[in-house]
């Protein structure tokens, strides 16, 4: 009996303080952002392809400016193709990573100026971070969850941490039972997307004393894919003509081999379709005499003229 | 006359009550605070445009059809800056195009040729002496052949100090710029809030001469904000001052917040400088910066980039 009734004043005890938590945590709530994922459909089968949408919500005139997302899948079941940036509301810090062995998807960036939801009257869902590109290798429940390290950051110019609610998806991989019915959603919108990239500005920044190429382009249908880069010089020049002109792939910033800025610089953004945008940037400094080939090339060819010319008269008076 | 338990349990329900009234008093601050902080007025309206040219009739045979020209795509923005101040519209960050308002502070300006899908674009404005305003961010969905209206935008004052400390009991001059004849309050956030009203002059030009005698020592921070008839303006920046023991006149530096490169911008520059350190060790001369223009905790990561994304100027 006397058990009995400590146990009950344990219980009591539990009871209100569960209760005086709530009651001071109360106000967190409704302080809030939410990242969800979005599929086309509920289900697939194996060897389709399509694309899982990660977007975001922000309640209570809450403004976020940073974005940092970690999602997790199931490895057996899932092969993460790709991640596309196109129409994403976000400049991304580095490229999103895919890491297939642990089945981790991971990506960063920010929102210049912050985001505070859809404004009304907005004909479209303009709350898209990224979009992932899964196939299908397996039948099963194949649920993609947010990780509780993911973070958003407010708009308060001190990077706070805002309460984030995070709704991930679970979708069925089945059983293929015709073989004529695999789905490709990545490659319908690959072959819709016939626009390159927008134009973009590249600009030369300087980092420890040395030179770098910075660049973003944006891309509002598959998104970008990668960069390469054409630093102009003479023998860049003849490769070109010749048509076996170098371009390396590039990340940005980049650090630019002629460290003293006296040539063009060719850089192209390619979106995941393969269209291209070419930006040429003028050289920084002006390119002294003796440095500009085509001087060397008409003086070659009048001292040939004159060679000739010579080699003519005197075969003439022979 | 209690028992040690029956104490307890008090005490607990003491506490339950007592977080109940927290939490109706957080209620009643963020109520109060929704109030003031929702004042966008901003509408987005779409039309289809399209342009169709007949060729006209004639002797000879002449004359003919000519196809309809493709609809234009285009944004329109208008709203209220300050007087003859130069408007800035980013899209996706970057420096879209630029625009000088009217004596009476309103704005109106386009952006053509742009692809069908999500844009995000920000509007900020700098008033007489260079000061900027808070960017005014908002994602739209741009459809081809349509031009989208964005209209209401009211850019929020500009707010600056004299003062970085001053001595309790003396003034410290809170001012800034925004539309003409436009009623300003100025908030102070402390432990007990603060309000004062003040008007702009014919220039758009306010200012509140804050008596420190009523305010607790410590920090604190002022923002404002802009009425006219119905239209109410955003919060501006939050400038921070400190009541002690005696008074720092503010001096204007030469390099801003998250500005690394000191071009007085914030733009993709500063964001690559800080990307090439991202998880990196900085080096002793970029810790200096990092120091000054960022967070200063040794470490360039998301917070960081916040603190960037904040500042941005494009």
């Amino acid at each position: 009996m006397q058990n009995l009734k400590s146990q009950l004043k344990i219980k009591n005890y539990v009871a209100l303080v569960f209760l005086l938590s709530a009651s001071l945590a109360l106000p967190l709530i409704g302080q809030a952002a939410e990242l969800y994922l979005e599929s086309f459909e509920n289900s697939y089968y194996i060897n389709d392809t399509f694309i899982i949408e990660v977007r975001m919500n922000v309640q209570d005139n809450e403004n976020i400016n940073a974005i940092e997302c970690y999602l997790k899948f199931p490895k057996d079941i899932l092969e993460a193709k790709n991640f596309s940036t196109g129409n994403s509301i976000l400049t991304f810090i580095e490229e999103p990573k895919i890491n297939q062995e642990q089945g981790l998807i991971s990506f960063t960036g920010i929102i210049p100026g912050g985001y505070s939801g859809r404004i009304p009257g907005d004909p479209g869902q303009s709350n898209l971070l990224g979009k992932i590109i899964f196939y299908s290798v397996f039948p099963g429940r194949a649920e993609i969850i947010f990780q509780d390290i993911s973070q958003v950051l407010s708009s308060d110019g001190k990077g706070t941490s805002v309460n984030l609610i995070n709704k991930g998806l679970t979708v069925d991989i089945k059983l293929l039972d015709n073989i004529n019915f695999i789905q490709n959603e990545w490659q319908d919108e690959l072959e819709k997307d016939k626009i390159p990239p927008e134009d973009f500005n590249p600009e030369i920044i300087q980092i420890d004393n040395k030179y770098y190429l910075a660049f973003s382009a944006k891309d509002k249908d598959s998104g970008i894919d990668h960069y390469k880069i054409l630093e102009k010089n003479f023998w860049a020049d003849i490769n070109k003509i010749i048509g076996i002109a170098k371009w390396i792939n590039v990340e940005s910033p980049y650090l630019l081999k002629d460290q003293k800025l006296d040539n063009m610089i060719e850089i192209k953004a390619i979106d995941k379709a393969g269209n291209e945008k070419i930006i040429k940037l003028p050289a920084t400094y002006f390119l002294p005499w003796y440095k500009r080939y085509y001087f060397w090339c008409i003086i070659l060819l009048v001292f040939l003229c004159y060679v000739i010319r010579k080699l003519w008269i005197y075969l003439k008076i022979k | 006359m209690f028992k040690s338990s029956n104490r307890f349990g008090v005490f607990i329900i003491i506490l339950i009550l007592f977080g109940f009234l927290f939490q109706f008093f957080l209620f009643t601050r963020k109520a109060h605070s929704e109030i003031l902080s929702t004042s966008v007025q901003v509408q987005i309206v779409t039309t289809t445009t399209t342009t169709t040219t007949i060729g006209g009739g004639g002797g000879g045979g002449g004359g003919g059809y000519t196809p309809s020209l493709p609809p234009e795509t285009k944004v329109i923005f208008e709203g209220r800056a300050y007087p003859l101040s130069i408007v800035n519209v980013l899209k996706d960050g970057e420096l879209a195009v630029s625009t000088i308002s009217g004596p009476d502070a309103k704005f109106y300006t386009l952006i053509e040729g742009l692809s069908s899908g999500n844009y995000l674009f920000s509007v900020y404005s700098e008033d007489s002496e260079e000061r900027r305003s808070v960017s005014f961010t908002f994602p739209v969905f741009i459809t081809q052949g349509v031009t989208t209206k964005i209209s209401g935008i009211f850019i929020s004052p500009t707010i600056d100090v004299d003062k970085l400390e001053v001595r309790k009991g003396e003034i410290v001059k809170i001012f800034g710029q925004t539309a003409p004849d436009t009623d300003v309050t100025i908030i102070i956030n402390s432990d007990e809030e603060i309000y004062g009203n003040t008007k702009s002059d014919e220039i758009g030009a306010y200012l509140y001469n804050l008596d420190t005698v009523g305010v607790e020592t410590g920090d604190h921070l002022a923002k404002s904000r802009a009425t006219i008839e119905e239209e109410i303006s955003p919060l501006s920046q939050a400038v921070s001052f400190k009541v002690g023991t005696k008074t720092v006149l503010k001096t204007t530096g030469k390099c801003g917040k998250a500005d690394l490169n000191c071009d007085r911008r914030v733009n993709l520059v500063d964001f690559s400088i800080a990307a090439y350190w991202y998880k990196r060790s900085l080096s002793a001369s970029f810790k200096i910066f990092e120091a000054e223009r960022l967070n200063g905790d040794g470490k360039v990561d998301l917070v960081d980039f916040s603190i960037m994304a904040y500042y941005w100027t494009g």
